[in-house]
């Protein structure tokens, strides 16, 4: 066991109390009886000490003063066998203070025994009654001390726990991982660190946790135990797999409804449309009208579908993250918006684009969802300038801005733009349904980032998002 | 340059008989002469084409429009079928289907279909994907000589 919660062992019954009277009494007797006047006093030292035997913190204090009173004592009534008054006295004199000396030694050694014993009394119930998982692991992975909490969730007793390490009941998966963070924090690189891993009830299933692990050295740096805290995530991991499950299965279900909504949306168009066409001038001007109601309204459900089909591929047909080269992806939204581009006379620039680590094809269509917003909305009195910026936020990030000066959007709008089907502008201002920024938002956030309209900017709109940079292990 | 006294046989394998209209109606407007043959299935299709049964006096048709989704026998197995008989290989198929997969559009091709339509939404579309069709094959295009009936 570390230094550092050894307990003090000494706590003696009160049984000891006859003993020291016996002692104090022996002393005096010696003091009274014998001829040694001088150094009578000294007898009594050495069971002061006795104070230490006994809980209370002040019992040495107690004994001093038993001790005083009793060299006093001997002083009139013990034999002064010749030696001087003088003497006699400087000498019990100084009896007294080593006597009270060596008490208030005692009485401070006995102090830092009893707070020592008090906050390892603590620790203790601190740890006993924790409702996480706690535990004492040796420097080569031996469990020390472990709770409760922690044997009732790893399905071990105490003692079964205590003759093995940590390293036989971690899933071997996750192994390394753990054997790494502990070499790290043995050679000092790191204090402490986090990790979900796995470990192997006795009954054999895994149980999920999350560990935390700190390292106590001793006053030379050596170490000399890791205080491990384990908490069971089985629950919680329950949880996020029926989340994830429910999700997937409500993007089946988006995908295939708007897969399925398609033909018999082509029916009713495509016969509209043809109604249309073939009797033409067999239809008065009301009749005329209807069809062509009818028909814009198939053309718009149309492209609502379209649009759903889009933002539910999003999660459904999502490629592994791979290192995609930013640039590349935006050569080909601007390929893809070439005829926006002329018609507009847009001038689109950016600046250096870096890799990234994403879907390539989500990322081309991220970069041409606003890139066409900014062209889509631009300024009638203004030329269209769109630019395309990308800076690096720190090891993991990368943001990406696009400006342009367009007609802008008000601040009030910021939350609205982003929903599914939600627009600022009426049909007859600028086509669309509304669903490009949801794309967008829907694809950022796929790649861990955010996406955010920067604050209200008079001279047209900002765009700004983040994506993780490219893993250099790719 | 197709003679045109010799009106064009098309056979169109479709299940859904909205669409079936549809190509009618889209190749009446097309213009160019032709006589137009419509199955449901799989089967009936691969029974048309070696003239089984009620099929006994058919033409053989000079191109084929196929849908992949069909019941009893859907369009990929036809396809498979055609290309593999000697006397059936020849004729030229073109998958006109809804689906945009790339799983069929691959198989569709390394099963030599000639080429992959996805049916437009929109019927003017729908009509100017016909014409084409009608155009490339039956204007520009030379067809092999089909065999005497008979």
């Amino acid at each position: 066991m570390p230094a550092c919660i050894d307990r003090a062992g000494l706590k003696m019954e009160k049984h000891i109390l006859p003993i020291t009277i016996v002692l104090f009494s022996l002393v005096l007797a010696f003091d009274l009886y014998s001829h040694l006047g001088i150094a009578a006093g000294i007898a009594y030292i050495p069971l002061v000490a006795c104070g230490l035997w006994f809980p209370r913190n002040t019992m040495p204090l107690v004994f001093a003063a038993v001790a005083t009173v009793l060299i006093i004592l001997g002083y009139f009534a013990s034999p002064h066998a010749g030696v001087s008054d003088i003497n006699v006295l400087v000498n019990r004199g100084l009896s007294i203070l080593s006597v009270w000396i060596v008490a208030v030694i005692c009485l401070e050694q006995k102090r830092t025994r009893s707070e020592l014993s008090e906050s390892e009394q603590q620790f203790r119930l601190a740890m006993e009654h924790s409702a996480i998982g706690m535990a004492l692991v040796a420097p080569d992975g031996k469990w020390l001390k472990v709770n409760h909490a922690l044997t009732n969730m790893l399905g071990y007793t105490q003692e079964e726990l205590l003759t093995i390490d940590f390293q036989t009941i971690t899933h071997p998966d996750d192994l390394d991982e753990d054997l790494q963070f502990v070499t790290s924090m043995l050679a000092g690189w790191i204090n402490h660190y986090q990790m979900e891993k796995r470990y192997l009830h006795k009954q054999g299933h895994i149980i999920h946790a999350l560990l935390s692990v700190s390292l106590v050295r001793n006053p030379d740096n050596s170490p000399a135990c890791f205080i491990s805290q384990i908490i069971d995530q089985s629950a919680r991991k329950r949880a996020i797999d029926d989340l994830k499950q429910s999700n997937r299965e409500l993007e089946q279900f988006a995908y295939i409804a708007s897969h399925d909504l398609q033909e018999p949306l082509r029916m009713v168009t495509s016969y509209v449309d043809l109604l249309a066409r073939r009797y033409q001038d067999k239809l008065d001007q009301d009749a005329s009208e209807f069809i062509q109601f009818a028909v814009d309204g198939c053309k718009r459900m149309s492209r609502l579908i379209q649009d759903l089909l889009e933002f539910s591929r999003v999660g459904t047909h999502q490629a592994e993250f791979v290192m995609v080269d930013s640039q590349a992806a935006y050569e080909r939204a601007i390929k893809n918006l070439k005829v926006a581009i002329e018609e507009s006379h847009c001038k689109i620039t950016c600046t250096d684009l870096p890799n990234v680590h994403g879907d390539a094809n989500q990322l081309t269509q991220l970069l041409q969802n606003l890139i066409g917003n900014a062209i889509k909305y631009r300024h009638p009195d203004r030329e269209c300038q769109i630019s395309v910026e990308a800076s690096v936020i720190n090891a993991d990030k990368v943001q990406f801005n696009v400006r342009d000066n367009g007609i802008g959007i008000e601040q009030k709008h910021f939350e609205k733009i982003f929903d599914i089907f939600k627009r600022l502008h009426g049909r007859n201002e600028y086509e669309g349904t509304g669903i490009g920024l949801a794309i967008c938002k829907r694809i950022v956030e796929s790649h861990q980032g955010k996406i955010w309209p920067l604050a209200d900017e008079q001279q047209g709109s900002c765009f700004c998002f983040t994506l993780q940079q490219a893993k250099t292990s790719q | 340059m197709q003679n045109t006294d010799n009106p064009i046989t098309i056979l169109l394998v479709e299940d859904n008989p909205g669409d079936a209209r549809l190509a009618q109606e889209a190749l009446k407007d097309g213009g160019i002469q032709n006589q137009l043959f419509h199955v449901v299935d799989g089967v009936e299709a691969m029974a048309f084409l070696h003239r089984e049964g009620e099929y006994a006096d058919v033409p053989r048709p000079n191109l084929i429009l196929l849908d992949l989704n069909l019941p009893r026998k859907d369009g990929r197995e036809v396809l498979e079928e055609v290309r593999g008989d000697a006397e059936l290989a020849r004729i030229p198929i073109i998958i006109l289907t809804t689906s945009q997969s790339e799983v069929d559009i691959l198989r569709s091709y390394d099963l030599h279909a000639n080429c992959y339509i996805t049916k437009p939404v929109d019927f003017d579309q729908f009509v100017e994907v016909v014409r084409s069709i009608e155009y490339f094959w039956f204007t520009i295009v030379t067809l092999p000589q089909v065999q005497a009936q008979g």
